[in-house]
């Protein structure tokens, strides 16, 4: 499983603190307060995204990646896109109205500019080191392309797509897309914008290769442009319109939502494990093959789609009831690492290197469940202790 | 009342909304119309495999590990201790591919193929000519076709000896370091007979007699013709297509061997299996991408038709009649399945994963993967990949060979190097 991170404003760390505790039933005591303008809730989920998918890069066989990978048809990635998507468009919204359109538009070009330094610095660093010593950064480049001046060449203007850095190339475009998609909000056309990238989506699964321009195209085994951007324009149009979105779900009853988010979840869960694990589902050939591209995630099938909202509800619903037993527990943590993903992401990559470099991961799934926990928190404390902040971006 | 700017702001969301579905609804026709129409082209590109390709590469490399025997040679079907040339050089190519992908490390490569090597350079040769159509691979002796108890000489094929003939070139021209051994394996072969008349000659032993043939129809024909040529055996009418003809299958007009079937008992097979090898290793030099592209799209149409994802090719299968040629065109008939003794299976029909892999990594389309996809998960990692699956049932076909393995694997390799294998032999490896 691939996991993606989220690129996020300049704001500084928030930390977390448990909100005083409101009246109402014992549930309702644990719910989340808004304080501040920062929603922590949405940190915790950046951070549990983080942390799965921090893991999940650090293959092997352990008890985090028992839970965290093949269980449902849905990865931390696309939690990832979903949410820089809807705080981009919140934090887009809050830009326009104090600066204007270009203003907020500059800004989304610039943390484009942003990301895209940080792929290439970690490219050009990656392919330096393959080249010294071919393999050493495997898990980015396992060869490079010959002559060296090609794969070079074909890094700044992503001809190659380095695995753990594409995810950068797919931030680096939809960033860059983003000022229209911001453009076509302050005009009122959220339906024509959401029908334009569901278009592009379902173009896409009828005709893969069409699309195909970019090496994000229909060769990407990772992330196909023209499928991601869907869930990224959808959580984009969430967040700018995060106000009228919550009128409206607070109008529907309490319960509904997570029941629904339940049952999805469930139903994705059943399915994936008779699916990949017993194999007895589907059990035609023919049948099968249907339902391999509903789920194929490198063209986000549309069995994926569903199931992303429904796990991502019940997350959201969980953090929302019981936040204030998450930031007594493993919330504060969370939180940290969610507010400074890209900082994880970038600094993970040695983490993961070295991995690979040493000949992890270790036959015995308690050993790696350790070494993984132990990643987890060095992280953490280098988020905590600022370390190499003013280099690192966040 | 909304006001006259919200109206105004409305109906521009509307046209927009409009122009959005009326655009997408032209493209898709538009673009359905053309990968349905027009005779698709090759697009040889390198790619990065993904992980359910990677470990497809593994699934199809744990056969070799498995039926490896002692002297080398990899078993034709799974715990069938039998080889022809033919899968001989599928497992060249197999284990080629396997080295190239990272899956076999270079001191066991080397070793191994050492091995293979020196034992295809001690096989007994038919009438110490050239090698028997079918050995038993672990006591090294001639036998008949499923037959590997009894040593019994049978003859050669051209078409055989051409797939391992350009198999030795490859492995020569990317290691140096087995280019003596390669060479050794064909040395000792008298080739004369193998060609007469620019024609690609073959020998059946039928009793004691010995019947001395044209061998090959258009597709296999120019296929091993090309083979042949580079151990220096000139065949210019079998590398020609005189006797190419075109039928209507599916509305396109697919190539076919004007040669009638029943005067010479050698069936005019249009099958996938040619065309993906020449494409995957000659880069369609011996035949043309525009006649393999014939073969693809009459599938293509068929499998938009039907809604069967259609790769069809020769291929052995897990129950009788074991062996099958699922036909495009065979006999003056379109998507026939014959048996190797040239009865109609038609319960047997089915695709197979080999010429789904091949298509898919010469064409990359729509279609292409939409097959490949649907049936990349056939196989059990710890025996291999198997043959492909039955129409019939809508089950798989378990077969586990050699031949499946080994093209899954060069298919792959072709994807990650992205160039006609001979032409990427060409550059050796360090």
């Amino acid at each position: 499983m691939r996991m993606a991170t989220l690129p996020q404003s300049r704001d500084a760390v928030v930390t977390v603190r448990p909100p005083a505790r409101s009246r109402g039933s014992v549930l309702s005591g644990f719910r989340y307060v808004a304080d501040g303008s920062r929603d922590l809730r949405i940190d915790m989920a950046r951070g549990l995204a983080i942390v799965v998918m921090v893991t999940n890069h650090l293959t092997g066989s352990s008890y985090l990646n028992a839970v965290t990978q093949g269980r449902i048809y849905v990865s931390a990635a696309e939690a990832f896109v979903f949410l820089s998507g809807f705080v981009l468009g919140f934090a887009s919204l809050r830009r326009v109205e104090d600066g204007g359109l270009r203003a907020a538009s500059r800004a989304l070009v610039a943390r484009a500019g942003t990301l895209y330094r940080t792929y290439l610095v970690l490219a050009v660093v990656a392919a330096v080191v393959t080249l010294v010593h071919a393999g050493a950064a495997a898990p980015i480049f396992r060869e490079l392309a010959t002559p060296p001046w090609k794969a070079m060449l074909a890094i700044p203007i992503f001809g190659v797509s380095p695995r753990l850095l594409d995810v950068l190339q797919l931030y680096v475009l939809l960033l860059c897309a983003s000022p229209v998609a911001l453009y076509a909000l302050r005009r009122g056309w959220t339906a024509p914008l959401l029908l334009a990238s569901a278009a592009a989506w379902a173009f896409h699964q009828f005709h893969p290769y069409a699309l195909s321009a970019t090496p994000l195209g229909r060769e990407h085994p990772y992330f196909v442009l023209a499928a991601w951007q869907l869930v990224y324009v959808v959580g984009f149009v969430f967040g700018y319109h995060r106000t009228a979105l919550s009128n409206v779900l607070r109008r529907a009853p309490g319960w509904l939502l997570p029941i629904l988010a339940v049952a999805g979840v469930a139903a994705s869960v059943v399915a994936n494990h008779l699916d990949t694990r017993l194999g007895v589902w589907p059990v035609g050939v023919v049948d099968r093959a249907f339902w391999t591209a509903a789920t194929d995630r490198s063209s986000m099938g549309f069995a994926r789609l569903p199931s992303a909202a429904a796990l991502f509800t019940l997350i959201f619903s969980l953090f929302d009831r019981f936040y204030r037993l998450f930031a007594r527990t493993i919330g504060p943590g969370l939180v940290a690492l969610g507010q400074s993903s890209l900082y994880v992401f970038v600094v993970h990559i040695p983490f993961v290197v070295a991995w690979h470099a040493l000949g992890l991961p270790m036959q015995s799934a308690q050993i790696t469940t350790i070494v993984q926990l132990g990643v987890l928190v060095a992280l953490l404390a280098m988020v905590r202790s600022r370390f190499l902040f003013n280099i690192v971006p966040r | 009342m909304p006001k006259f700017h919200v109206i105004v702001a409305r109906a521009r969301a509307f046209h927009v909304t409009l122009v959005i579905l009326v655009a997408t609804s032209l493209a898709h026709a538009a673009l359905t119309t053309a990968e349905t129409r027009f005779v698709p082209k090759p697009h040889p590109r390198a790619v990065e495999l993904s992980e359910e390709d990677a470990a497809l590469a593994r699934t199809a490399w744990a056969y070799f590990e498995k039926n490896r025997l002692q002297n080398g040679l990899v078993s034709s079907a799974a715990a069938f201790p039998a080889t022809t040339m033919w899968d001989a050089a599928s497992q060249l190519a197999g284990m080629t591919a396997a080295h190239e992908l990272g899956i076999l490390e270079r001191p066991a490569f080397d070793d191994w193929m050492a091995r293979v090597l020196s034992t295809l350079a001690a096989i007994p040769l038919y009438r110490n000519e050239l090698p028997n159509k079918a050995y038993n691979a672990e006591a090294l002796y001639p036998t008949g076709y499923g037959q590997v108890t009894t040593r019994k000489e049978i003859g050669f094929s051209a078409l055989d000896l051409g797939r391992i003939a350009s198999w030795l070139t490859i492995v020569g021209d990317r290691y140096p370091r087995h280019r003596e051994a390669c060479r050794a394996v064909f040395a000792r072969w008298k080739l004369e007979r193998l060609a007469r008349d620019g024609r690609l000659m073959g020998t059946d032993v039928r009793g004691v007699t010995e019947a001395y043939e044209q061998e090959g129809r258009l597709g296999y024909e120019q296929y091993a013709a090309y083979g042949l040529a580079k151990i220096g055996i000139v065949a210019k009418e079998a590398s020609s297509f005189a006797h190419l003809r075109y039928v209507a299958v599916e509305d396109i007009y697919v190539p076919v061997d004007g040669r009638d079937t029943y005067d010479s008992e050698a069936h005019n097979y249009v099958t996938s299996e040619p065309y993906v090898l020449d494409g995957l290793e000659n880069g369609f030099a011996a035949l043309s991408s525009n006649l393999a592209g014939r073969v693809l799209l009459a599938q293509i149409r068929r499998g938009r038709r039907t809604g069967v994802p259609t790769a069809w090719s020769e291929d052995n299968l897990d129950a009788s009649p074991w062996f099958v040629y699922n036909s495009v065109y065979v006999d003056g008939k379109a998507w026939t399945t014959l048996d190797a003794s040239g009865h109609e299976a038609e319960s047997k029909r089915g695709s197979s994963l080999k010429a789904a892999i091949g298509w898919h990594v010469l064409f990359r389309n729509t279609d292409t993967e939409r097959v490949y996809k649907a049936m990349r998960w056939i196989g059990d990692p710890k025996a291999g990949a198997f043959a492909g699956f039955y129409e019939e049932g809508d089950r798989p076909n378990r077969a586990l060979t050699l031949n499946t393995n080994g093209i899954v694997l060069e298919a792959l390799l072709y994807a990650r190097v992205g160039t006609p294998l001979t032409t990427w032999a060409r550059s050796p490896a360090r």
